[in-house]
């Protein structure tokens, strides 16, 4: 007897889920059973496979819930070869030992061969999260690209990372928002749209969409945008330190351009600041030695409030070892996300710049001490919400109305 | 409203009309409007008291004439939380209970946190006032609870039940309910497999019950005044076209009704046609409740199929013995043995995908073995036939053309066949 074709499906839980529901839903005539490998005995498993039904000629069944044990294995392969022909297995490694990066395992890679010998069996591999490695950025930008292409959308690499950075790197999120933007999508989809259209899920991601609205003083939407961010779940101090962000990047865009830099020169250089201290971004020293200096500062920091502050030293964590030595760790936890944000603080200095230019004297100085005057009202701000937390609403419209420069 | 009643008579009402809102379904309900779901309606008439309660699967109703021990001082309408209230009633055992409901001079209108202002109206759930309750009896108790508006509340109208589909006596009704429910799953969101089939065949009304490997028939004997525009009878002109249609009402909610209707009199339903619902009644309660929708009806195969198929007696077996040696097997494999019918006997083996585990084997003394056979059958199958046998022998048949059902009789228990699927295990192969 040979044996059936089966499916094997792998990788994202929701996308594998979407696949198998639409499988189900466009079978006919044919009995559908689902079981847990996690609660389901291998008796179990072969009595279901081998009893057919009464009134349904043939039956579907989906095993989920692969354990990662060698008898279970071995066992699906001789189920696969001796199950009756009227039966059609679907397996499902929803506890993704497959797709497992970080403890890759040879036993199932033999598996998933074994599965690929079998004449009409099928793979479908969905992958899993995309890392946060700049190696994986360049994937999702394809991924994005690829997924507006399918829906008939095309998307250019900068447009399609910085989607990928508003909504994360969950392939399903990605892949829904992708499906939901390319119901109201122009045929070539552009930042602005993304940034208009797309649901953040990140930070960085608020950031971007609060920061437009208020580089272009569209105040009162970026205040109805801040209470819509707190009605999904989004806690005030993560949007207060997004707003204060802000604040800080655009007195180092003014600072870096009263210096003489060039735009280019200045994106480049506000995309590696982050969230170093001063003295460490200021400083002319390599990456490697900025990241050294920086964890320095970290363990200074312990050392002293241990020693001076009274803290127990088991309450501070540990630097994370790839922190401080792996190149792409310390790019991504210290450098900006994306280059638009950049960009933007760039053009907003540019603006103020155009409305300084002519009517005041040192103009450029001027400009300066306006962000000056920004950073540390908005850094008020800060304080007043941190340490009285009644009035967050207030302080919170107030710092956007600083930001966009309607209020000194 | 103002009533005065006996706690006992009102215990039952309250029992078959709030069980909708008492209901699992109910009780879990997280809507904005479960303080509506969860509630019982009372309706004070001089002739007598009505209670009501209404979710989504299931409608319940139940009347209280009024007559000595019962005074409606005031007629009225409320809505009260049907559980709290059934608990403070059921404590009051004996006592006579006095209702009595407060008015607000303003209606309070209750803003869940997910309840939306839309158009400027108010959508809420509007507390009318509050219910006094009082207790007379060994023990004196009073309490009150929330009234809610009753017009909010959803209803039923029972008074547009279609003509009747079927009548069957209660008792039978339990009886069928304990026979067909051992082969339906515990729980099908689509309400096939959970369901219990009403069909009929050959002018006999079957109650049957299917999970796709196995099928429990019961033909009540009680059943009468079926509605042939229902269940086509076979020389009917329109037979063959609407032959196998059925009714397919959930288990569980067929249970209940079971159970708060007890064993007497007769049960009569009326099914909606095209509307998915049906109406079960007696002479004391009423209830609708859902119905499998027409593609969850497709989905099982007419039972005329397999009564249709021939079946030859393989053997008799007694019972004891037969659950006796399952029990012995299935500490190896609880999911499935061989049996090999031969020389006046049947001996089972069990064999286990688990590693390190030895075949069991038992054997019995079997009566009348017809022809020597060897299958294998699910022992969960089997358990659940001799747990609903009465008496001590089985017959045991298999199709004459193969032997991928076994159906199981019970010789005491004519109305009830029992049927499972064989199962193709290949490690009883090399057994052959």
């Amino acid at each position: 007897m040979s044996p059936n074709p089966v499916m094997l499906f792998a990788g994202d839980e929701t996308l594998c889920r979407r696949d198998i529901n639409k499988i189900k839903a466009c079978v006919y005539d044919v009995w559908w059973q689902e079981l847990s490998a996690d609660e389901s005995s291998e008796d179990a498993i072969r009595t279901a496979c081998g009893s057919g039904s009464i009134g349904f000629e043939n039956s579907v069944i989906l095993i989920k819930d692969l354990p990662n044990r060698k008898h279970f294995r071995e066992f699906l392969l001789n189920l696969i070869n001796t199950t009756p022909s009227y039966v059609r297995l679907i397996l499902w490694d929803s506890h993704n030992y497959i797709k497992d990066t970080s403890h890759p395992l040879v036993a199932w890679k033999e598996f998933v061969k074994s599965i690929n010998s079998i004449k009409g069996s099928r793979i479908i591999d969905h992958g899993l999260d995309f890392g946060n490695k700049w190696a994986d950025k360049k994937v999702i930008v394809q991924f994005v690209v690829d997924a507006f292409e399918k829906n008939g959308h095309s998307i250019s690499s900068d447009s399609a990372l910085l989607f990928a950075d508003l909504v994360g790197n969950n392939r399903a999120m990605l892949l829904t928002e992708v499906e939901k933007l390319c119901i109201i999508a122009p045929k070539t989809v552009s930042n602005s749209f993304v940034l208009d259209n797309t649901f953040p899920s990140s930070q960085e991601a608020i950031l971007y969409k609060i920061g437009e609205l208020i580089d272009n003083r569209k105040t009162a939407e970026a205040v109805h945008k801040l209470k819509e961010f707190q009605d999904h779940g989004v806690f005030y101090g993560v949007i207060v330190d997004v707003l204060v962000r802000k604040a800080r990047l655009q007195l180092a865009a003014s600072h870096l351009w009263l210096q003489g830099l060039s735009d280019p020169e200045i994106s480049n250089t506000l995309i590696q600041m982050g969230r170093f201290p001063s003295k460490v971004w200021h400083s002319s020293m390599s990456q490697g030695e900025k990241m050294v200096k920086a964890s320095e500062a970290a363990e200074n920091v312990k050392e002293y409030m241990s020693k001076h502050g009274g803290m127990p030293v088991g309450y501070f964590g540990e630097l994370s070892s790839e922190c401080k030595t792996s190149k792409d760790g310390y790019i991504y936890a210290e450098a900006l996300p994306h280059k638009i944000v950049a960009d933007k603080a760039v053009e907003f200095v540019h603006r103020v710049e155009f409305a300084y230019k002519g009517k005041v004297q040192d103009y450029k100085r001027q400009v300066f001490y306006r962000f000056i005057r920004i950073y540390l009202s908005v850094m008020d701000s800060m304080k007043k919400i941190r340490y009285d937390n009644t009035q967050v609403d207030e302080e919170l419209s107030r710092m956007v109305f600083v930001l966009s420069g309607v209020m000194k | 409203m103002k009533i005065v009643i006996d706690q006992d008579r009102f215990i039952e009402a309250i029992k078959r009309g709030a069980a909708a809102a008492l209901s699992d379904e109910a009780q879990a309900d997280s809507s904005n409007v479960s303080r509506l779901i969860q509630s019982v309606k009372l309706t004070a008439e001089s002739s007598a008291i009505t209670v009501e309660s209404t979710t989504d699967l299931m409608a319940s109703r139940a009347n209280v004439k009024v007559s000595s021990g019962i005074i409606v001082k005031e007629e009225g309408v409320i809505a009260v939380p049907a559980k709290e209230f059934f608990e403070w009633l059921d404590k009051q055992k004996g006592s006579c209970i006095g209702i009595e409901l407060k008015k607000l001079d303003t209606p309070e209108v209750i803003r869940d946190a997910d309840i939306q202002e839309q158009g400027g109206n108010t959508h809420g759930i509007r507390k009318i006032g509050n219910v006094a309750l009082l207790a007379k009896g060994a023990v004196a108790a009073k309490w009150q609870l929330p009234c809610y508006d009753p017009e909010q509340m959803p209803s039923v109208d029972f008074s547009e039940k279609p003509d009747a589909s079927f009548t069957i006596s209660a008792k039978e009704l339990a009886n069928g309910l304990s026979h067909t429910e051992i082969a339906t799953r515990d729980k099908d969101l689509e309400h096939v497999l959970d369901s219990i089939i009403f069909e009929t065949t050959d002018d006999v009304v079957y109650m049957a019950a299917t999970d796709t490997v196995r099928c429990a028939l019961f033909s009540p004997s009680t059943i009468k005044n079926v509605n042939a525009k229902l269940f086509p009878a076979p020389n009917d002109e329109q037979a063959a076209e609407l032959a196998g249609r059925k009714i397919m009402v959930p288990c569980s909610l067929l249970k209940t009704i079971s159970k708060l209707i007890g064993q007497e009199g007769d049960v009569t339903f009326h099914y909606v046609e095209g509307k998915d619902r049906v109406f079960v009644s007696n002479s004391k309660s009423e209830y609708r409740v859902v119905t499998t929708n027409e593609q969850g009806m497709a989905k099982v195969p007419s039972i005329t199929r397999l009564l249709a198929t021939d079946f030859k007696k393989i053997c008799s077996i007694n019972k004891n013995n037969l659950s006796t040696i399952l029990s012995i097997i299935s500490s190896v494999n609880p999911e499935s043995a061989q049996f090999t019918f031969a020389n006046g006997k049947v001996m089972a083996r069990a064999k286990s995908e688990r590693a390190g585990l030895d075949p069991s084997d038992a054997a019995t003394e079997i009566d009348g073995l017809s022809e020597s056979f060897r299958a294998v059958y699910n022992i969960k199958h089997l358990f659940a036939a001799i747990k609903i046998a009465t008496s001590d022998v089985l017959e045991l048949s298999i199709p004459k053309r193969n032997a991928l059902l076994l159906r199981v009789i019970d010789p005491s228990d004519s109305n009830f066949f029992y049927y499972s699927r064989a199962v193709q295990n290949p490690i009883y192969e090399e057994e052959a």
